[in-house]
């Protein structure tokens, strides 16, 4: 983990549907993407006397000395706690942005796993773009469930890696097969050894529920949000009760095993 | 150019540090977690996480909130305990050359003195701030510091249980500051701090709640400054022992505000979210402000623009 000044090589708006816009960003400093996993995330200072850094996913690694980002920017941003990922999305090429990371666990794909399979909800593709090449590129089979309100929030297969098994949903049935994404993870898990989710909180909760019915046990490792203070463990800011006693999401997570989180305490 | 500015200053009795700048207490943790980004050991003191005779969950989630220039947040206390502390941080602190202030609350009086006397003779604490101001639990803290009785009882206990100094941080949520000051000054307080954060709240309009789970949080950053640094110049005009000035403190010039209102040292907390390296910076920042002013040393300044 360290600090540094980035340069801002890319930012540029990539959908937009009712609620919010997602941007594409591109950052460069020496030496940034050394060291990034899966899952790991970044702290963002933000622009315009805003006071926390806004914690974002690593989306995918570009080079040894630069990372994508992808941020998802509430389009009723008006409000302070809304208003730092706006600030981000207006950052041009050139700019210049001040992060802290890599932070935080990241994902533990097991060495012994042959296939893997993950599911995005909404803006939850964020870290797993980033996790699906890691997989594909050590030789594991990978498929990626990719759900979304309508077809307008939907993230485009064109920049998802190659050699992925793509399959999308919408609640709206506008593209891809009808319903939430969390649907979809009973009919793909035959094949898969572990299982990664990215998305709100109420998919894991579908997600623990439709587990009990699972016909064999499979980890499932998912990333959680809350708010964040320090973003290194020092302020208990993000922290919350688990089956395991109480935990940083900045520093012990953001990954956990769905079979530790109480969803209820999982609170933005 | 800045090498014969003495920026040393003597917040209490046996407690002297190489500059006037601390982070403040809940904002950084117990110092070693911010070590692969802040070169600690050049801060003036590091005041460690509120501490309690248990070890604490805290409140339920959200906890923080950013609002205009500023931040709620609830975290309630969450701490690992003073024998932990004892076991586990103070060992790691005694090698450190940067002073550990141990930030203490409790429930009630006797849990304050209990706190204080399992820190008595332990190696790599420094002293001791009372935390009479918390606004974020039902017990612990607050109720002392609203009440000069009480503030005074709780002083006059810690004191008596330990032998580090002792610092006392008041709270801003009462009517009249001074009289909470002047009462924990009496009751043989080595040092006041001020100030905590002030009890604000958020409402999402749209699922019709408050935005912070606890309902209420603290107010702190920028927000905050001009209450605080108000808070600070009335003070330190009637109490006679050294006073710590915190509330917004971002940039070298607010840091010297809080000294020229007559603050013998300051505190950082919400300006190192925004960036670890902000305590440093002020460091660098008042003593480049010294150099360009020709002044050698920093009690030269405190309380400079008092009337
Ligand atoms: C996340 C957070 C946790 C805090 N925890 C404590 C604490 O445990 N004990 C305490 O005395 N003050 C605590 N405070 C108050 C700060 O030490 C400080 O008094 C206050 O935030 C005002 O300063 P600032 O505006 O520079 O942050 C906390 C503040 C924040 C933001």
């Amino acid at each position: 983990m360290k600090q540094a000044k980035g340069r801002v090589l890319y930012n540029k708006e990539l959908l937009r549907f009712e609620t919010a816009a997602y941007f594409l960003m591109h950052v460069q400093s020496p030496g940034l993407a050394s060291d990034c996993k899966p899952g790991q995330f970044f702290m963002l200072q933000c622009s315009g006397n805003m006071v926390l850094r806004r914690p974002i996913s690593i989306h995918a690694i570009k080079g040894p000395d630069i990372i994508s980002l992808l941020i998802a920017v509430p389009l009723d941003g008006q409000l302070a706690y809304k208003k730092g990922a706006r600030q981000l999305s207006e950052l041009r090429e050139g700019n210049d942005l001040d992060l802290i990371g890599p932070m935080g666990n990241g994902f533990n794909i097991s060495s012994t796993s042959k296939n893997i399979l993950i599911a995005a909800g909404g803006i939850g593709i964020a870290p797993l773009k980033f996790l699906a090449e890691t997989a594909l590129s050590s030789g594991k089979g990978v498929t990626l469930l990719i759900g979304a309100r309508t077809k307008l929030g939907l993230y485009p297969s064109s920049l998802l890696p190659k050699g992925t098994h793509m399959v999308f949903a919408t609640d709206d049935g506008s593209y891809g097969k009808r319903g939430p994404v969390s649907d979809l993870i009973p009919e793909y898990l035959a094949g898969a050894d572990q299982v990664f989710a990215c998305g709100p909180e109420a998919m894991y909760e579908t997600m623990q529920g439709h587990m009990k019915t699972w016909p064999v046990e499979k980890p499932v490792q998912v990333s959680l949000e809350v708010r964040m203070g320090c973003g290194v463990g020092a302020c208990y800011s993000c922290s919350i009760r688990t089956r395991h006693g109480i935990k940083r999401v900045c520093k012990d997570g953001p990954i956990f095993d769905i079979n530790d989180i109480i969803c209820q305490e999982v609170r933005i | 150019m800045t090498n014969n500015i003495d920026l040393s200053v003597q917040i209490a009795p046996g407690l002297k540090l190489i500059n006037p700048v601390m982070t403040a207490s809940g904002t950084f943790g117990y110092g070693n977690e911010y070590c692969d980004l802040v070169d600690i050991q050049k801060l003036g003191a590091i005041i460690c996480k509120g501490t309690t005779l248990e070890p604490r969950d805290g409140n339920a989630q959200p906890r923080i909130i950013e609002v205009t220039a500023g931040i709620l947040n609830s975290v309630g206390l969450q701490n690992i305990g003073v024998e932990a502390l004892v076991k586990e941080q103070a060992p790691v602190w005694a090698g450190w050359r940067v002073p550990v202030i141990v930030n203490i609350a409790g429930d009630t009086v006797e849990d304050y003195a209990k706190v204080a006397s399992k820190l008595e003779g332990v190696k790599g604490i420094s002293g001791i701030e009372v935390n009479i101001s918390c606004p974020n639990v039902k017990c612990g803290g607050m109720q002392f510091g609203t009440d000069p009785a009480m503030a005074a009882e709780v002083t006059k206990a810690v004191k008596g249980a330990t032998s580090l100094p002792v610092i006392v941080k008041l709270s801003p949520n009462v009517t009249d500051i001074t009289v909470i000051a002047v009462a924990v000054e009496k009751a043989g307080a080595d040092a006041i701090s001020l100030i905590n954060t002030l009890g604000g709240m958020a409402i999402d309009i749209d699922r019709r709640e408050p935005m912070i789970g606890n309902i209420m949080g603290g107010l702190s950053g920028p927000a905050i400054r001009p209450v605080a640094l108000y808070m600070v110049y009335r003070v330190a005009g009637c109490v006679s022992i050294p006073v710590i000035g915190c509330g917004g403190i971002d940039s070298g010039r607010h840091a010297l505000e809080f000294i020229m209102a007559g603050a013998r040292a300051v505190q950082v907390g919400t300006a190192t979210f925004t960036d670890p390296q902000s305590a440093l910076n002020i460091i660098e920042d008042i003593s480049r402000f010294m150099a360009e002013q020709g002044i050698s040393k920093l009690s030269g300044l405190c309380g400079a623009a008092r009337k």
